[in-house]
């Protein structure tokens, strides 16, 4: 298939329609969730999805070979697009936590599952908690600012992970930011 | 000790010895206790597939330790360290081999 021009955030749908056909249930994460809820103010390249069943590798990798995509090492890659693919095996998970909503966008009759906005923020937060990752703290608020949040378990999160200092760095950045 | 859970010694020595030591490099694990460097290799590539560790390049060397969001990470963490208490004396040893630094040229 001719992927020249094609969007993250459609290449996206593409993939997870793809999927959901072989019955291959996977949550799309990372910094791929990022563009799309920003309308790419930050342009990922990686589109990671994770795996809810672990067996379902070898589906996933035929669904993108049907595709177009070639395996090198762990990713997937096409000849058209820039982007790259992986699968990522489970838990879906943000630190300790497990993910307990998961949200879904469509296009026509594709349909891309992906983390909520509030569970994008504290993927994005994660990283920035535990490898100081001052990129992806801009990613979450680059989301936080253009999607409502729910506050109150990113706070409840960030507490059960012993972040609540970070958390503060990320709290007082928002409110800047927002006025 | 996790043999049978794990199903390779190679595994749970990289495991252990990564969880006692902090980020290590394969090279010095299979230094440590005699083993192939790419089994070393392997092992710690596929526990990088799994989530449980991550891989970071200092200089010309990977660096692998555990992965901070590892949903279970807590939890193994403790699995490890009661394992740990089951390594013979002799053994436990080669686990806490030297981190802290040494002058350069200082004569050993």
């Amino acid at each position: 298939m001719k992927l020249r021009n094609i969007s993250l955030k459609n290449l996206a749908l593409l993939v997870g329609d793809r999927l959901r056909r072989r019955g291959v249930e996977a949550v799309l994460t990372g910094g791929a969730c990022v563009s799309i809820y920003t309308r790419n103010r930050y342009q990922s390249y990686d589109l990671d999805f994770v795996l809810l069943a672990a067996e379902d590798k070898k589906a996933a990798g035929d669904a993108l070979a049907e595709l177009g995509f070639r395996r090198e090492g762990r990713h997937f890659r096409h000849p058209d697009t820039p982007f790259l693919v992986e699968f990522l095996v489970p838990p879906l998970s943000i630190g300790a936590a497990p993910v307990q909503e998961i949200s879904t966008i469509s296009a026509g009759r594709r349909v891309l599952r992906l983390l909520s906005p509030t569970d994008c923020v504290k993927d994005r937060l994660a990283a920035y908690y535990f490898w100081n990752d001052r990129q992806s703290l801009e990613q979450a608020l680059l989301v936080a600012l253009r999607h409502p949040i729910d506050m109150k378990d990113v706070k409840t999160w960030s507490a059960s992970e012993g972040m609540t200092e970070r958390l503060a760095v990320f709290l007082r950045q928002f409110r800047e930011k927002k006025k | 000790m996790l043999e049978g859970l794990l199903e390779s010694p190679v595994k749970e020595r990289a495991l252990l010895f990564i969880h006692v030591a902090g980020p290590s490099y394969a090279r010095e694990i299979a230094r440590t206790f005699s083993l192939n460097l790419s089994s070393v290799q392997n092992q710690l590539l596929k526990l990088e597939a799994a989530g449980i560790l991550y891989s970071r390049l200092r200089g010309r060397v990977r660096l692998f330790e555990f992965n901070p969001r590892y949903a279970f990470k807590a939890e193994f963490g403790r699995l490890l360290d009661k394992a740990l208490e089951f390594v013979p004396e002799g053994e436990r040893r080669l686990y806490q081999g030297r981190r802290r630094p040494r002058r350069t040229g200082k004569p050993l």
